[in-house]
């Protein structure tokens, strides 16, 4: 027997299993409450203090919320660049990763060496890549530039132009859409091919039959590929840090960036915090919005079937 | 065979010995550190008993050698002080420092540059070496520091590091471009508008581009800031508590460079090839290079071509261009033991130290005016270019001394985000809007880091 509904186990037996299953959670636990828990909570503290990486951390209430956002230039800028980011990136990565992955979903033969290919990049990532794309974006050598020359298109300062650095940023984004192509193929390969043949026989063409049958039962695919890419696009951080440096005039001074910048190059952990938390607020508020509109959009074929 | 799978250790020890463990564990984990708090102070004698000191440098494997090579001089001079050695290359040695400071951890001596002096000092980080020195005056000789260094390595009028090198930067040229250009060589002597005049002879376009110009030019904001003094203008107000670049000085001085590239002086953002030293590849003939890059240089170009240096040009009006900035070792606030580190940190900046360290492998200028001689004899042997090395040196006594700021870090990042991307081009802005717009930043800075001013 375990715990009853609410109170002490009342045999001993009992106890003594409860006492073991705490055992066996204990070193998980421990762990959580020291190194995520315990930070978590420092943090929070923190946002409400001065506190700058010398002495005892002083109390400031919510002055660092006000500065935030009454005096700082720079988290107005981070919040813009990185809302533009997410309004570029999200549709973009939900879009091309279901174009490509209905693509590499034909009966063709040596697509698994096509889905090989297209999903490599999102297993290559990180500074490497930062450097791989400074070289696509050069202005006056870059591969991308070349191209677009032969449109007529004039050289485009991508990395140094404040007004094409994000852009840029967003189509580099696209190298990572391996990732939601290869959940989008394994939600495409779990349609069951009867509704198909039905709608076959019912006569519907292949545009219909993505409309009605494809789209729905892939809405929980999508709904986790927007959640997830959301969160990890408010995060973005890493290219930034390797090839702008949240310049030039702030443009990708990305929310990530700021935090950054803020604890490690200014040392102002209380202020940082308080970006931190700011951020964290930003993105759960959304995420249970997306949450919110699930139950309009998303399809669970195995939960209508239960009720 | 069952008997051969049976538990050795029942599910109930099994559970009690992860238990243990882990609140064993938890309990180190919380437990005080092993470096003494900032009140433990140091001991009077570090001959009486056996200290360990933590060192830490920030200079990559080339560097390694060298400094464990004065370790062990120093080893076999002080036995009772052992010295733990870590170097941290790149920007992790940041994030480590910053993270020991802020957890009480700090080495007991570390790398401090002249821009970091006033940053850990304001914090407290470091140990205030102005008592330290003049006990010790002989010894220590602060007349054998260079004068500008002296002033970076203060903090509210205190000495608060001891000196490993300091560099300034001059201009680098390709002989072999200039002969076949037949154009004479530029002399130690010159103002910016020579070099201007100099560099447009070899400035080459494409089509509407320049795929040729006349110097390699870098927008670092310390080197910038003697272009701004030489120009006449200033960059902080006393106490770090105001920003003065927005003056008529220094908008002369970028609209000046912003002309010249418009010329061809120097390329624009995006236009050199990524990856390319545009010196060393022949694109420009001349590179606003430092006195650290003499090695680099001969590496990077080898037997391609000959080059050399010479000083960097004044301003217009005559003045130095030159500003300088360092390397240098602080003393953490709550070191084990106060007077072994000390006495570490002055055998770690003595004479004999700075050759083994900078003259003999030239790197940059040495910290101490003393190792100067055999910087310049080793840098003259094997006739080896640049043949005008001696000029770093020289350029050190005219150079302007221009300390820096507690807040140097959010300042070089808005030197980044608003004046870079003037210097190189990218954006459409009048040098006046562009101070305007820096200053208004700096201002914000200052105002968050007056305490720390105070």
């Amino acid at each position: 027997m375990g715990l009853n509904r609410i109170g002490w186990p009342k045999t001993k037996l009992a106890r003594i299993e409860a006492l073991e299953g705490f055992l066996f959670i204990l070193p998980w636990l421990l762990g959580y409450l020291l190194f995520r828990l315990g930070p978590l909570l420092y943090s929070l503290f923190l946002s409400f203090t001065d506190y700058r990486g010398s002495g005892t951390p002083s109390l400031v209430g919510f002055e660092n919320y006000i500065y935030m956002f009454t005096k700082d230039p720079r988290f107005i800028d981070s919040v813009r660049s990185t809302a533009y980011f997410v309004l570029g990136y999200l549709p973009l990565n939900l879009t091309v990763g279901l174009a490509i992955a209905l693509l590499m979903n034909q009966k063709v033969r040596g697509i698994f060496v096509f889905r090989t290919i297209y999903y490599l990049p999102a297993v290559l990532s990180g500074v490497a890549v930062a450097l791989l794309w400074q070289f696509v974006f050069h202005k006056q050598y870059g591969v991308l530039n070349a191209i677009l020359n032969f449109a007529g298109v004039s050289r485009i300062g991508w990395l140094v132009d404040p007004n094409w650095v994000m852009p840029a940023f967003i189509l580099m984004s696209l190298w990572g859409v391996g990732g939601s192509m290869i959940i989008y193929l394994a939600g495409l390969q779990s349609i069951p091919t009867e509704l198909y043949e039905s709608a076959s026989i019912d006569g519907a063409g292949r545009i219909r039959k993505f409309w009605s049958i494809t789209l729905p039962m892939l809405s929980p695919t999508i709904f986790f590929i927007l959640v997830t890419g959301l969160i990890s696009a408010f995060q973005i951080f890493e290219n930034a840090y390797v090839m702008t440096q949240g310049g030039p005039n702030y443009r990708t001074y990305f929310f990530g960036l700021n935090i950054y910048f803020t604890s490690f190059q200014s040392l102002r952990f209380g202020y940082a915090s308080t970006l931190a938390w700011m951020l964290f607020v930003i993105v759960a508020v959304l995420t249970v919005l997306i949450f919110g509109t699930s139950r309009r959009w998303v399809y669970y074929a195995g939960a209508r079937e239960e009720s | 065979m069952r008997n051969e799978t049976k538990q050795s250790v029942s599910r109930r020890q099994f559970l009690a010995t992860i238990g243990g463990t882990s609140l064993a564990m938890a309990m180190a984990a919380c437990a005080a550190p092993a470096a003494p708090g900032p009140d433990s102070g140091g001991s009077d004698m570090a001959a009486a008993e056996p200290v360990n000191l933590r060192f830490i440098s920030n200079h990559g494997e080339a560097d390694q050698p060298l400094f464990e090579k004065v370790i062990d001089n120093f080893h076999a001079a002080y036995s009772d002080i052992t010295i733990e050695y870590l170097d941290l290359a790149g920007t992790e040695f940041y994030n480590s420092i910053n993270t020991q400071g802020v957890g009480g951890q700090l080495p007991d001596i570390w790398y401090t540059r002249t821009f970091d002096v006033p940053v850990y000092g304001s914090k407290g980080w470091t140990t205030n070496l102005q008592p330290l020195i003049d006990r010790d005056a002989e010894e220590v000789d602060v007349d054998d520091f260079w004068p500008a260094q002296t002033l970076q390595m203060e903090w509210k009028g205190d000495l608060y590091a001891l000196p490993y090198d300091f560099s300034n930067v001059g201009i680098y040229f390709n002989k072999q471009m200039f002969d076949e250009a037949g154009i004479p060589y530029p002399t130690d002597e010159w103002e910016w508008p020579d070099l201007l005049d100099l560099a447009l002879n070899f400035v080459e376009m494409e089509g509407d581009m320049f795929s040729k110009w006349g110097l390699q030019l870098f927008p670092w904001n310390w080197v910038w800031h003697g272009l701004i003094l030489g120009w006449g203008g200033d960059v902080f107000g006393e106490g770090f508590k105001e920003i003065l670049v927005n003056s008529p000085e220094t908008t002369d001085l970028f609209e000046w460079f912003a002309g010249a590239r418009e010329q061809g002086m120097y390329p624009e953002a995006g236009a050199a090839p990524e990856g390319v030293d545009p010196f060393a590849a022949g694109l420009v003939p001349m590179a606003f290079q430092g006195s650290w890059a003499t090695n680099h240089m001969r590496a990077n170009i080898g037997d391609k071509f000959d080059f050399d240096c010479v000083a960097l040009p004044n301003s217009p009006l005559g003045s130095s261009c030159i500003n300088g900035a360092g390397g240098a070792w602080g003393i953490a606030h709550n070191t084990v033991d106060l007077e072994a580190a000390w006495i570490f940190n002055k055998f770690l900046t003595n004479t004999e130290s700075t050759n083994i360290l900078i003259s003999e492998p030239l790197r940059s200028i040495p910290g101490r005016k003393s190792s100067v001689p055999l910087w310049n004899e080793v840098a003259a042997s094997g006739n080896l270019p640049p043949a005008n090395v001696s000029i770093f040196a020289s350029q050190m006594e005219t150079g302007h001394a221009a300390p820096y700021p507690p807040y140097w870090q959010d300042y070089g990042g808005a030197w980044n985000n608003i004046v870079v991307p003037f210097i190189n081009g990218s954006v459409e802005m009048n040098a006046s809007q562009m101070l305007t717009d820096f200053s208004t930043e700096v201002e914000r800075i200052i105002e968050q880091n007056m305490a720390s001013l105070e």
